[in-house]
């Protein structure tokens, strides 16, 4: 109760002292962070506490903050403040990255392939099908519309997942495998999505820059891992300091068309396979994941005007439906594991925030289509965001004590 | 916003490397100075945008307020018992009498800015006195005269204003400490980080001092908690913020350059400072020369390119004149 109380009285307070003080651009930038960090943590200690993921406590905090509803937080501060988004999620995914064990992938990679691929399929299928049956009156081209939101529905996120597993404090092979495709997943999509949106839009002519981009950025990946480990081998000191500016190095690789996501896992994956560095790197990343973790999850939802998206919410409720259904049926064809039959749709529900800039390229290459993708995609993360991290942490804390037992 | 928090996290980056080298050599006056980041800083002036340099200035804000947090909760209940009454009149009575005198020497053509640079001549260097194995008297009493010159200077520059200190500051110092139970040592630092953040912008706003409010800050939570929570992080933290200040300087470098001759002409009544501070405690004058890391960090605040080059100036040429001096006569 006392968590909840600190983050109403903080909330109070930010909105009092932004009311009475006229900060400068730059001053409202450090006071808005402070605050959004003050009021997101003490929401999500009361979630913990209630036995909810502390990472809905930040997304609920982002969206009532938002400009768009409260006005806590001013579009110029989240402008400002993207940066910290993009260095964030290179941070989460040098995580992936090293969620993602070679024996784990001998063991298991097999399974874990198959049953992305056919849960994708599956997913893409029942989305692909709904879309074409209940978008035919919105504008643009009913068949670019709903391949692009199959493509986009079908991801799940690593970065929630991986939040997840830590809060819940289990370690489940049953974890392991949902990140695993929900990596796999990620990687897909990106692959997908860089190929697709070409030919649907200006025939093959990017297509030489959609391989040199996958290409180069798991070679740049390797090579990166690769420098860090000679780092932490021959120099050592101030790693930390070192990481987080590769960190914000990556972030721009996007302007040569390098994928900072795809370099950030392999970069990870390379660092936990391939050297003895992986218990250093790990507690370099865990110095700074909770508080960018906190600022990702809480700007990420803070920047969608809700106002718009509540007439696509019966929608929006049915495309999660559909997913969830055709998840179900993929996974029952694709494994005999029990506890992912049981309730392996529930991990994979989450929509992943890497649709969020899938969505940007989607727009930009489809004028009339784009804000009916946008708006549909934009909902299923807020309403996914909204219940299912609860669902997955109570799904990892019964399977970890039905294998326990 | 990006460019300017990559060029702030990469003179962040620069100075945390630069802190092993300059901290750990063993080698002439330039121990401890820094010098070499001042120089880069200079250089890095010729090749940046103004623009963004003068942007910078948040992140100095910030920093000061780590830096005014990281001084306060060195004044630990421990130390604080210790403290005696001979001590803390020393203290004042050395903070008043050159504060007042460089506020006077100021009347005679820096009108702008003096009550800057009284802070900034008044403030002893207690890195110095104390790497110098200088005796726990005299390095006591120049931490508290800090203290007392931050209030003089506070109250001269901000007027009633710096009273919201005296409320603020202890709110934040009790938040931090209701919480300090029930959470671990990494979610207080995300509190604090916060906390910090709020301090410095509002600092910004309401016009009062982000040193000596977050000073305060920190003193009030190091004597309500007595906790080693923060030491070690801020002990790590302290050089390269020291370091970057420096840098931030050199980058300042330009139209103060120019102004120089007129502001030298402030060194040579600095040279009484050390005659009265061996006197008064009874130590040698010349360990009262240097300016400290806290007169650096009031220059960076000022803003002002000329307070800020007169500032680094004296700083170096005081610390290679106590340097020859010392080894000369203090063998």
């Amino acid at each position: 109760m006392i968590y909840l109380l600190a983050s109403l009285g903080f909330g109070a307070l930010f909105f009092m002292l932004k009311t009475y003080l006229q900060l400068n651009s730059f001053y409202l930038i450090a006071f808005s962070l402070g605050f959004l960090i003050l009021i997101s943590f003490f929401t999500g200690k009361f979630f913990s506490k209630i036995g909810l993921p502390a990472i809905t406590g930040y997304l609920i905090t982002g969206l009532i903050l938002s400009p768009y509803l409260t006005g806590g937080v001013p579009v110029y501060v989240l402008k400002a403040t993207k940066f910290i988004e993009e260095i964030a999620i290179v941070f989460i995914a040098f995580q992936s990255g090293m969620e993602i064990e070679l024996k784990f992938l001998k063991q298991y990679g097999k399974e874990v392939i198959r049953l992305t691929m056919l849960i994708a399929l599956f997913a893409f299928a029942g989305i692909f099908a709904t879309s074409l049956f209940l978008l035919k009156k919105f504008p643009g081209n009913v068949l670019n519309t709903s391949i692009i939101l199959g493509i986009l529905l079908i991801l799940k996120s690593p970065l929630s997942t991986i939040a997840i597993i830590k809060e819940s404090n289990t370690n489940t092979l049953f974890g392991e495998k949902i990140l695993g495709i929900a990596v796999f997943k990620d990687v897909l999509v990106v692959t997908l999505f860089a190929i697709i949106v070409p030919l649907l839009t200006s025939g093959n002519s990017s297509a030489k820059l959609i391989v040199y981009g996958l290409i180069g950025s798991v070679v740049f990946g390797i090579l990166l891992g690769f420098l860090i480990s000679l780092y932490m081998k021959h120099i050592k000191a101030e790693a930390h300091v070192l990481i987080f500016l590769l960190a914000l190095f990556i972030t721009e690789l996007s302007y040569i068309h390098l994928d900072p996501l795809i370099i950030s896992v392999i970069v990870g994956f390379f660092i936990k396979n391939f050297t003895v560095y992986d218990n250093e790197f790990s507690k370099i990343l865990n110095t700074f994941s909770p508080i960018l973790y906190l600022l990702f999850f809480t700007l990420a939802d803070s920047g969608i005007d809700i106002r718009n998206l509540i007439p696509l919410i019966p929608v929006s409720l049915l495309f999660i439906a559909v997913k969830w259904v055709f998840t179900m049926l993929g996974i029952s064809l694709g494994t005999k594991d029990v506890s992912l039959r049981k309730y392996g749709a529930i991990g994979l529900l989450n929509q992943s925030g890497l649709s969020l800039a899938l969505i940007v390229l989607a727009e930009a290459a489809f004028p009339v289509e784009g804000p009916i993708i946008k708006g549909i995609v934009i909902t299923v993360i807020v309403l996914t965001d909204i219940f299912a991290p609860a669902l997955f942490k109570k799904v990892l804390v019964k399977v970890s004590t039905e294998e326990a037992s | 916003m990006k460019e300017i928090f990559v060029v702030a996290l990469l003179i962040g980056a620069v100075s945390y490397f630069a802190s092993d080298i300059v901290f750990n050599r063993r080698y002439g006056f330039v121990k401890y100075s820094g010098i070499e980041l001042y120089i880069v800083g200079v250089l890095f002036s010729f090749v940046t945008d103004k623009n963004i340099i003068s942007s910078l200035h948040i992140f100095v804000i910030v920093a000061l307020t780590f830096i005014g947090f990281s001084f306060g909760i060195q004044f630990n209940r421990n130390m604080v018992k210790r403290i005696t009454f001979k001590e803390l009149f020393f203290a004042f009575l050395f903070s008043l009498t050159f504060f007042v005198i460089y506020l006077l020497l100021g009347l005679l053509g820096f009108n702008d800015n003096r009550e800057v640079l009284s802070m900034i001549l008044s403030m002893p260097s207690v890195s110095f006195l104390f790497a110098i194995g200088e005796k726990r008297f005299s390095v006591v009493s120049s931490e508290i005269s800090i203290v007392f010159v931050l209030l003089f200077g506070s109250f001269l520059k901000f007027g009633f204003s710096t009273l919201v200190v005296f409320l603020l500051s202890p709110v934040f110092a009790f938040v931090l400490f209701f919480f300090e139970k029930a959470l671990n040592k990494e979610e207080m630092n995300i509190i604090l980080f916060a906390l910090l953040l709020i301090e410095s912008s509002l600092s910004a706003s309401l016009g009062f001092d982000p040193l000596l409010s977050s000073w305060l800050f920190g003193f009030v939570f190091a004597l309500l908690s007595n906790s080693q929570v923060f030491i070690k992080s801020f002990d790590a933290l302290e050089r390269p913020l020291f370091l970057s200040l420096l840098f931030f300087i050199g980058a300042n470098f330009g139209s103060g350059f120019y102004e120089l001759p007129k502001l030298l002409s402030l060194i040579l009544p600095a040279l009484v400072k050390p005659a009265f501070g061996g006197l008064l405690f009874h130590s040698n004058p010349l360990l009262f020369l240097p300016i400290g890391a806290m007169g650096i960090a009031v220059a960076a605040e000022s803003n002002s390119s000329k307070i800020m080059t007169f500032t680094v100036i004296s700083y170096f040429m005081f610390l290679f004149l106590s340097e020859v001096f010392r080894r000369k006569f203090l063998k």
